[in-house]
């Protein structure tokens, strides 16, 4: 059953820069990030949202994470071969200070390795609680934590000089 | 399990994700509505399999050579040999 349009424009308006850009984080390409964004509402026109969820997001980047493996899989040996720039993952910002912080961070992340930076972005900007990762991820509780933490430590570190810097 | 985060944490948090071009929502909602003419795939499978196990019985089974014969000649009924002969007498000279 086809869900109603205005549903399916409800969720990319609310949820689509959000997921493009975990499906960014993942496979590295701006190009394939697209085609999977484009599969991924392919997938959500023909199912139905479960009643009552309880963090729609979460829900949605549980979806997002499969196909993203499920892709990397079919895509294996092409996905080494691809090392883009940083992405542009955060809105340009008016303090200028702001926004060189913004792109520092932006080249940090993309230092982590995939696992650490998808938890990271999971956490930081999406909002989701551990437990909504390690079910999204299909990993144990603690190696969410445990992964959040590295990643957090090494930003923590790639940061510092000009966090203090522009820390008033 | 919530930890509340910490400044590091809360600076990153405050940082807005990058929206999407605008052209993309037309472009990739048009596709994710598109009408599907090609049926399910589960259902293409129930349907594919099913043609392939009628066309196996059908080069399987042998087709009958003659059709069968009846045992005796048919048997009229008296009254309708009765009108039979009469409607001859009638119309024969």
């Amino acid at each position: 059953m086809s869900r109603p349009d205005s549903q399916l424009e409800r969720l990319y308006d609310t949820h689509a820069a959000g997921v493009f850009h975990y499906l960014h984080g993942i496979l590295r390409s701006e190009a394939d990030a697209k085609d999977l964004l484009q599969e991924f509402f392919v997938k959500l026109s023909r199912l139905t949202l479960p009643a009552g969820l309880e963090n729609e997001r979460a829900y949605l980047l549980r979806i997002a994470h499969r196909l993203a493996i499920d892709w990397l899989r079919r895509h294996a040996s092409r996905e080494k071969a691809e090392q883009t720039h940083p992405q542009a993952l955060f809105a340009p910002q008016d303090d200028p200070d702001a926004d060189r912080f913004a792109r520092r961070l932006e080249a940090a992340l993309h230092e982590l390795p995939p696992e650490q930076r998808s938890i990271a972005e999971m956490k930081l900007w999406h909002g989701l609680t551990f437990e909504q990762i390690a079910e999204a991820q299909q990993i144990p509780l603690n190696t969410a934590a445990s992964r959040y933490r590295y990643a957090l430590d090494k930003l923590r570190g790639l940061l510092k000089p000009l966090y203090d810097e522009l820390k008033p | 399990m919530k930890t509340p985060p910490d400044a590091f944490e809360h600076d990153l948090q405050r940082l807005a994700l990058r929206e999407l071009p605008p052209h993309w929502r037309q472009e990739i909602l048009a596709k994710a509505q598109k009408p599907r003419l090609a049926p399910p795939r589960p259902l293409a499978f129930v349907l594919a399999a099913a043609w392939l196990v009628i066309l196996t019985l059908q080069v399987l089974t042998p087709a009958p050579q003659n059709p069968p014969q009846a045992q005796n000649s048919p048997v009229f009924a008296p009254s309708s040999l009765f009108a039979f002969h009469h409607q001859a007498d009638f119309l024969l000279p």
